[in-house]
């Protein structure tokens, strides 16, 4: 957790894409949205590996959203049941349902057709929410943290140096 | 100031970038506003051959080696930003993914033999062997051939043997997590086959095995424990129950003396005596015969001494030597005498103890001649208990058996019936560790799309088929609907199945309805027939072996509450009934003739095991009654006999007793009677010897009166013939010469005496 977070500041306060972090971000949350014992999720996680973006902010939103995520299961099945029974997918549905293997994604679950589409649904508001807040972190908040006083005596305590040291967000200020 | 060490910028910025390459690949990758501007600051432009703008870095531009060290991370932050997609990654994993696929593929029966011999060897804690193990996945075909099952408790012995096991299942069900098969064929089914090796578990399959078994057992079906506990009873006491053991003690002459025994007086007195006595008998032995030998010589020469005749005995001499002679004797026969009546005396107060020892005995040995008659007396015949089946409690014991081996397996299989029905399947509780790492989530709901409403498990169609050749054993059979979930299905389990291996042959029809709601869960005909049958009586004195071929025709139900059903008639044809010997040997006579003539065996068995626990065997037969009738006529007339035989036995003992002590005390009282007949004798004999001596004396005496008389008669004639000379010669002269001879014979006369 601790590794995670220490790449996730690092990714923040360095000139890493913010896609990298965006990604990462939408990424955790479909996965943490999407339950376990299903080959989807598998084939979800192996993708995610697949795509170049931040693990530590992967891990760190996949983490805190499976916290967050069961609170809103109930709407999201209720979502799930309203896509499984939307007419005009119904011939898609039947196609894949009668297709062998398919049936391991366990696709036709409320659960995991409403929290899969859910978390594709948010993947872009996400993805764009955290690049504006990025931006907007990067270009305002951070020169302010790292001007403050505060900031330079926090990073003057011996701990914190040898950790933003071994991080290496040490240069965040310059 | 401090002059400022030559700086060497990183390559990404020692090149010549155009307008267009130096906001793409620079500008573009800076995100931090402040390093933006750092590297803007070291940016130059000047214009190319062509006119066009060009950049490049000023290193002089830098101030610090800080900000040296800052190009160096912002150029190698920039270089890390590459494409979205890890091309290289994903194509080392589809590599990856077809190698893992391929494997699959090649070593998919290997796994699946591994998965299969492990779960069978879970199962019945013996070693599985499997020949050959096909999973065609894309011909949707599983081929299971040569299974060979080892039998736990026989290691050489296979519990069951399987030679082609055919599923065609469908592939698009069985993605979808289900296993659906139209068709399943199972052939060459064999149990009890021999193996060449041991079927043992290895050391650590067996444990965990145990470890696994420990757990099922530590909650043991109620029903299987009083089963259990049943058999124990029943093979425990069923010879008492059935009254044989019960009289057999108090009808065997032998053991009826053993057991009284201990109470008996006799024994203990004539111990005493055997003891005692031959002691006594011993210290007196020699003694007795010395004095009998001594007296009988002291006799001889008292009689010897008794027929001297003093009148033969012509000399005084003769008669001085004579006496001389007696007074030896006469010491003789005063020791002899005084021996004799000491040993009398002292043999007195040994022969008061046998005496009183022998007193004793004969009061013991009447006693308990009275005390064992009386008890003959008491034995009464025996009321055979007929509310008690010999034969219905051997076949209740077979059928308990029979439950107690096949209700665990029965129990199991509609356990797993059970357990297997979607429907009813209890969430397991989540482990700790589960607790602690995962967040419920809703399970949601399966929407089925198209033609599906299957369970997960269906076997449509299962089709057995069995021949063993060498056995001749044949089933044949189909079960119809197999799932595991019936509700979803809607439909009940059918079975019909029929078996034949030699003469045994063997139908079921059965019924399974495993749907919420039915009535009975299983309710099967079920026929069966040409079982040769042996129920050995396993050591149990009286009760029989009992062996004939058995067929029965029942019907077995277990409702929804698991409480099980069976009613059933039986038959036991071609009945052998034999019991090994016991005693007393008369009712095993009786009983054995009794058995021998029952060719035939009815008999009803209803048994009922509720659902918790308990339960009710029932054998009822009419063996029982006709068994019962002949044996107690036969042990009426028996028992009299017997009476007479332990009558006879009781004599024998107390004779025997009697002859014990009564042979020591005659050997004594015979040594008893030695010494006082010595004693006797040679009392008779005390006198004569004084008697001898006195005649001899008296002899003596005669002896010289008649000299005396002699002499008085010479004298009487010399004094008459002087007379008569001197009446001749003259008177005075005579009397002058008469004078002296006168004085000089009776002076003789002194002289003599």
């Amino acid at each position: 957790m601790f590794k995670y977070l220490m790449r996730f500041i690092k990714a923040l306060n360095a000139n890493s894409h913010p896609g990298d972090i965006a990604h990462a971000v939408a990424l955790g949350l479909l996965l943490a949205l999407v339950p376990k014992g299903n080959l989807l999720w598998p084939f979800l996680f192996i993708l995610a590996m697949f795509i170049r973006m931040n693990k530590g902010a992967f891990f760190l939103s996949f983490i805190l959203f499976s916290f967050i995520v069961p609170f809103a299961d109930v709407p999201v099945e209720r979502f799930g049941n309203l896509v499984l029974s939307l007419p005009p997918l119904q011939p898609v549905f039947t196609q894949l349902y009668q297709t062998p293997f398919i049936g391991l994604t366990r696709f036709n679950n409320t659960m995991v057709a409403g929290s899969f589409t859910a978390g594709v649904l948010a993947y872009l508001p996400v993805y764009l929410l955290v690049r504006i807040l990025l931006s907007v972190y990067r270009k305002k908040l951070q020169p302010l943290i790292t001007n403050s006083k505060l900031y330079k005596l926090f990073t003057r305590i011996p701990l914190i140096k040898k950790i933003t040291d071994m991080s290496g967000i040490g240069g965040m200020h310059l | 100031m401090k002059k400022v060490k030559k700086i060497k910028l990183p390559g990404l910025f020692k090149k010549k970038y155009t307008a267009k390459k130096y906001q793409k690949k620079i500008l573009k990758k800076l995100f931090i506003p402040a390093d933006r501007a750092l590297v803007e600051s070291l940016a130059v432009e000047s214009k190319d051959k062509k006119g066009k703008p060009v950049y490049t870095f000023d290193a002089a531009k830098v101030q610090d080696s800080a900000q040296a060290k800052k190009l160096k991370k912002i150029a190698k932050e920039i270089k890390k930003q590459k494409s979205r997609l890890k091309v290289l990654d994903i194509i080392v994993a589809a590599a990856c993914v077809a190698v893992l696929l391929f494997g699959i593929t090649l070593f998919r029966n290997v796994i699946a033999h591994r998965l299969i011999t492990g779960a069978f060897e879970g199962t019945f804690g013996a070693k599985c062997d499997i020949g050959l193990v096909d999973f065609n996945l894309f011909d949707t075909r599983f081929t299971m051939e040569n299974l060979a099952q080892a039998n736990r408790s026989k290691p050489m012995t296979n519990l069951f043997e399987v030679a082609r096991l055919d599923v065609y299942f469908n592939l698009l069900e069985l993605t979808r997590g289900k296993l659906v098969s139209e068709n399943l064929e199972i052939t060459g089914i064999r149990w009890g086959t021999d193996r060449t090796e041991s079927g043992t578990l290895p050391p650590k399959q067996e444990k965990k095995y145990q470890k696994k078994k420990e757990q099922e057992d530590s909650k043991p079906n109620p029903v299987v424990a009083a089963l259990s506990s049943e058999v124990k009873k029943i093979q425990s006491g069923i010879s008492l129950d059935s009254g044989i053991s019960a009289i057999q003690d108090k009808l065997d002459p032998v053991a009826f003396l053993e057991r009284e025994k201990d109470s008996l007086l006799s024994p203990k007195i004539v111990e005493e005596i055997t003891g005692s006595v031959p002691a006594m008998i011993d210290s007196w032995k020699d003694s007795s015969e010395n004095a009998e030998k001594q007296v009988t010589t002291m006799v001889a020469t008292a009689k010897n001494i008794s027929k001297i005749d003093p009148r033969n005995i012509k000399t005084v001499e003769e008669i001085k030597r004579t006496i001389t002679e007696l007074d030896a004797a006469k010491k003789t026969m005063e020791s002899t005498v005084s021996m004799a009546k000491d040993l009398s005396t002292k043999i007195e107060s040994d022969r008061k103890q046998v005496l009183d020892l022998s007193s004793r005995a004969r009061e013991a040995v009447a006693a308990d001649s009275k005390r064992l008659t009386g008890l003959v007396n008491e034995i009464k015949t025996i009321n055979l208990d007929t509310g008690k089946g010999i034969v219905g409690d051997i076949f209740r014991t077979f059928i308990v058996n029979t439950l107690g081996e096949y209700y665990p397996y029965l129990d199991r299989g509609l356990a797993m019936l059970g357990e297997m029905q979607a429907s009813q399947k209890k969430e397991k509780k989540p482990t700790l560790k589960q607790k602690a790492s995962v967040v419920d989530r809703l399970p949601g709901r399966n929407i089925s799309f198209g033609d599906d409403s299957l369970p997960s498990l269906v076997f449509r169609n299962i089709a057995l088929s069995a021949e063993d050749v060498k056995t001749g054993f044949t089933i044949g059979g189909s079960v119809q609907n197999l799932t595991n979930d019936a509700d979803r299905l809607d439909k009940a389990v059918t079975a019909s199945l029929g078996t034949t291996h030699g003469a045994m042959s063997e139908a079921l029809e059965a019924v399974i309805d495993l749907r919420t709601g039915a009535s009975d869960i299983l309710d099967s005909d079920i026929t069966a027939g040409g079982y040769t049958v042996s129920i050995p009586s396993a050591g149990v004195q009286g009760v029989p072996d009992v062996a004939g071929v058995l067929s029965t025709e029942g019907e077995l139900r277990i409702a929804a509450d698991r409480a099980l059903s069976i009613q059933t008639a039986m038959t036991l044809g071609s009945a052998q009934l034999t019991v090994a010997p016991f005693k007393p040997a008369f009712i095993h006579t009786t009983y054995r003739n009794v058995l021998s003539r029952v060719n035939t065996i009815d008999f009803d068995v209803s048994v009922h095991i509720s659902s918790s626990g308990s339960f009710d065997v029932d054998v009822s037969t009419g063996i029982d009654e006709v068994l019962y009738e002949a044996l107690q006529d036969e042990i009426d007339r028996q028992i009299a006999l017997l009476k007479e035989d332990i009558r006879k036995e009781v004599e024998k003992f107390i004779n025997e007793q009697k002859q014990k002590y009564t042979s020591e005390i005659t050997q004594f009282t015979a040594i008893y009677d030695r010494v006082k007949n010595a004693d006797k004798e040679i009392r008779k004999y005390e006198n004569v010897i004084d008697q001898k001596k006195a005649e001899l004396e008296n002899r003596i005496k005669d002896m010289a009166q008649e000299q005396i008389d002699k002499v008085k008669q010479e004298a009487q004639e010399q004094a008459e013939k002087a007379k008569k000379e001197a009446e001749e010669q003259a008177k005075k002269e005579i009397e002058k010469k008469a004078a002296p001879l006168k004085k000089d014979a009776e002076d003789r006369l002194k002289k003599l005496f």
